[in-house]
């Protein structure tokens, strides 16, 4: 079984890296992390958060919808994204060519990519967030109820809490 | 309910205090950290 | 317009209850701030929805219980545990209410499993598209796990009822019976002093780190703020999908590892060191235990991942390794390698070892999971005292001691609830493990799920997945409330409503 998908890989690898390296989704980087490290594999994500600036190089991290995981290239290459993915927006997607390193000596251990040019495919754009009229709707009339329950409440509740006397807690 | 006042020999027992927790936290890592190098040393 | 109940139980316990949701429901207005200053107007509303449901019901719940207020000091255990355990099942629900507005959940069910990861801070979750979650809900997220782990249910009554006679049944019942002071509310105010001490500590230095790594000021803020809550209560939740990953950074990692394992000691021993017993660290049976237990687990797992050759040099081994450990040691949950790595390259000693860790868990009266290093340290304690009295004579009675803030005696009774507890987690990590085997799953990995879920961890090895099947979110959520709330208030609830039930059987 083993075998048989080392094989395959190597057929994989043999036919299409030296063209261009061989597109995979993160999910199948971490799934075939023991025989891909080492390999220059190509993957095409979403940049997410922020880039993390470490001296000459960065930190970019990426999500595919299979996973996210950690680029490391040169910051002149990362300063090429204008537009990360968060709430509000919608990342660049990005392509590129790396190393993958199962367990990174560099970087204490961590699986990650190490890529020396990226370039964008898709700009990313800014998400919009309408807002549904029902909420609206129905943010009114809960605000009308809570209010009616507010108003109830302190008139039952809150005058007669003043008589409950403080008792001393009980601890055993 | 008690009120909170502020004192300044407590304050600085209580600081002194949550130092040396802190401090604690630190020996239980530097000792972790010794035992991950003895392992990583060691050619299993 | 309300009416009021005249059946006294279901009176206080509507009471109490009301109180409670009244409380936990005005922390969504934090979220709901947040999001207003970063302009996410979806999101203010899904928080102000919820908030007025929550509110409403637990008005109502107040009213129907009101005359509770005149009978005073009439409280019984039963009460107090099954106030706490009704006030999470209730809270669930309507802490759920923003998730599942904010479109990010596949189901209410999913929703449901992600705030009781959140309440009991486990730490796993089913939330789609973690990577463009909103602050606000990012927020909430955080919230919900850092006051689930102090105690929510204590909170909101020492804030918001006057009469607390009794408290201490409630306290009981949310799982710490530790009284640091002799009254519950001066407990619970120490408690959250410390806790909140620490957030401050613990966000700043955060903050520092996350600008000195790269991270904006106001990412740096909100990540600094976010991982220390759960950090500190032990919970696990990141704001992003690769959770300690996402920082690629030793210092980070490091900083987290002190908070969690701050945050997995029992507050009765933050009190007594903070107060100047500054040796109580190296002398408290569970910080032994934990010490024991963390060290031997990392030395197992460190030792089966450098012989398979994986991590050769010890900065890797413990980044990778260690790191994992103490945090399914202390029922933490950050990760620093993807979930899969596990099956893939820990091979059978290291997931045994990290297993086994993850049932330990932390300390008792902290917010921790898992069987307790207090309890282990008595049953091993136990162990040791029954061998020596075999081996010598029995005429020589020796009183067998542990020591626990101070010198406790080791009698019969403690020994039995501690036996009984793990007993308890034992029979749920197995059943989850069974389940998990029916559902298909290789044994190996759901046993390690069903650890993390049992022990309120929240590693993963991926069987946690939108996909899985419901029965599964279903045992997983009981799991989680009945780790946390340690079985006895779960089954005070189970025995309330049976006994409801018998006699309206009755009277029908």
């Amino acid at each position: 079984m083993v075998k048989k998908s080392v094989v395959f890989v190597f057929l994989i690898l043999l036919f299409t890296v030296p063209v261009h390296a061989s597109k995979w989704t993160i999910n199948e980087l971490v799934e075939n992390a023991d025989l891909l490290d080492g390999v220059v594999v190509t993957i095409e994500a979403e940049a997410i958060g922020e880039v993390l600036e470490r001296g000459d190089f960065a930190w970019v991290n990426i999500n595919d919808a299979t996973n996210a995981i950690g680029v490391y290239v040169p910051i002149a290459e990362a300063k090429k994204i204008k537009i990360f993915g968060d709430y509000k927006h919608t990342g660049d997607t990005i392509r590129f060519s790396a190393v993958f390193h199962n367990a990174c000596v560099e970087h204490g251990g961590e699986m990650d990519l190490h890529a020396s040019s990226i370039s964008i495919v898709k700009t990313g754009s800014s998400t919009d967030h309408p807002i549904d009229p029902m909420k609206v709707v129905l943010f009114g009339f809960l605000a009308f109820l809570t209010l009616g329950i507010g108003v109830y409440f302190y008139h039952t509740v809150k005058p007669k809490r003043v008589h409950g006397h403080q008792s001393e807690d009980e601890t055993e | 309910m008690k009120r909170f006042t502020f004192n300044k020999a407590t304050f600085k027992s209580d600081a002194l205090g949550y130092a040396s927790e802190i401090g604690w936290m630190v020996l239980y890592t530097i000792a972790l950290f010794l035992l991950t190098w003895i392992i990583s040393v060691i050619p299993w | 317009m309300v009416k009021e109940i005249k059946h006294p139980t279901l009176g206080i316990i509507s009471y109490y209850t009301g109180y409670i949701i009244v409380g936990m429901s005005l922390f969504m207005i934090f979220p709901a701030l947040v999001s207003t200053i970063f302009g996410e107007w979806n999101v203010v509303l899904d928080f102000l929805i919820s908030l007025f449901i929550s509110l409403s019901l637990g008005m109502t719940m107040v009213l129907f219980g009101r005359n509770t207020r005149l009978q005073n000091g009439k409280l019984m255990w039963k009460h107090g545990f099954v106030v706490a355990s009704l006030s999470w099942f209730v809270l669930m629900f309507l802490c759920a209410i923003p998730y599942l507005l904010s479109g990010h959940m596949n189901s209410l069910l999913d929703a449901t499993f992600d705030v009781m990861s959140g309440f009991t801070t486990t730490g796993v979750f089913l939330l789609q598209d973690l990577d463009h979650v909103s602050v606000g809900l990012n927020l909430w997220r955080h919230m919900l796990t850092f006051i689930g782990g102090q105690g929510m249910v204590v909170l909101a009554l020492s804030f918001l009822v006057r009469e607390m006679a009794g408290a201490y049944k409630f306290y009981v019942g949310e799982g710490k019976d530790v009284a640091l002071v002799p009254n519950v509310r001066g407990t619970t105010q120490i408690i959250w002093i410390i806790s909140l001490v620490y957030l401050v500590i613990g966000t700043i230095v955060l903050f520092i780190n996350g600008v000195l790594i790269g991270l904006n000021p106001t990412n740096a803020f909100f990540h600094g703020l976010y991982i220390f809550m759960a950090g500190w209560s032990t919970g696990g939740f990141a704001p992003n999908l690769q959770n300690i990953m996402y920082y690629h950074s030793f210092s980070y990692e490091i900083v987290t590892i002190v908070f969690f394992v701050l945050g997995s000691m029992n507050f009765g021993l933050h009190y007594a060191i903070i107060k100047g017993k500054k040796m109580e660290f190296l002398k408290n049976i569970e910080m032994q235990s934990f010490i024991i237990s963390s060290f031997v687990g990392s030395a197992i797992a460190a030792v089966a991942l450098a012989k398979s050759g994986l991590y050769t040099d010890s900065i890797s081994l413990f980044r990778r390794v260690v790191y994992n450990i103490v945090s399914a040691n202390t029922t933490t949950g950050f990760g620093s390698i993807f979930a899969r790595q596990f099956i893939l390259e820990w091979g059978p000693l290291g997931m045994l070892a990290i297993t086994i860790v993850m049932l330990i868990g932390g300390s008792a009266c902290s917010t921790a999971g898992g069987f307790k290093g207090l309890r282990v340290g008595i049953v091993v304690k136990a162990f040791f005292a029954d061998m020596r009295k075999l081996l010598t004579s029995e005429r020589r009675v020796k009183i067998e001691k542990y020591h626990h803030i101070k010198d406790m005696v080791l009698d019969d009774a403690i020994v039995r609830t501690s036996s009984m507890i793990i007993f308890l987690y034992l029979l749920m990590f197995i059943g989850a493990t069974m389940l998990g085997a029916y559902f298909g799953y290789p044994v190996v990995d759901s046993m390690f799920e069903a650890a993390s879920i049992s022990g309120n961890v929240g590693l993963s090895v991926g069987i946690t997945a939108t996909t899985m099947p419901s029965a599964m979110k279903v045992y997983y959520i009981l799991a989680m409330y009945l780790g946390r709330l340690e079985f006895l208030s779960v089954f005070a609830l189970i025995g309330v409503m049976a006994q409801g039930v018998k006699t309206w059987l009755k009277r029908a």
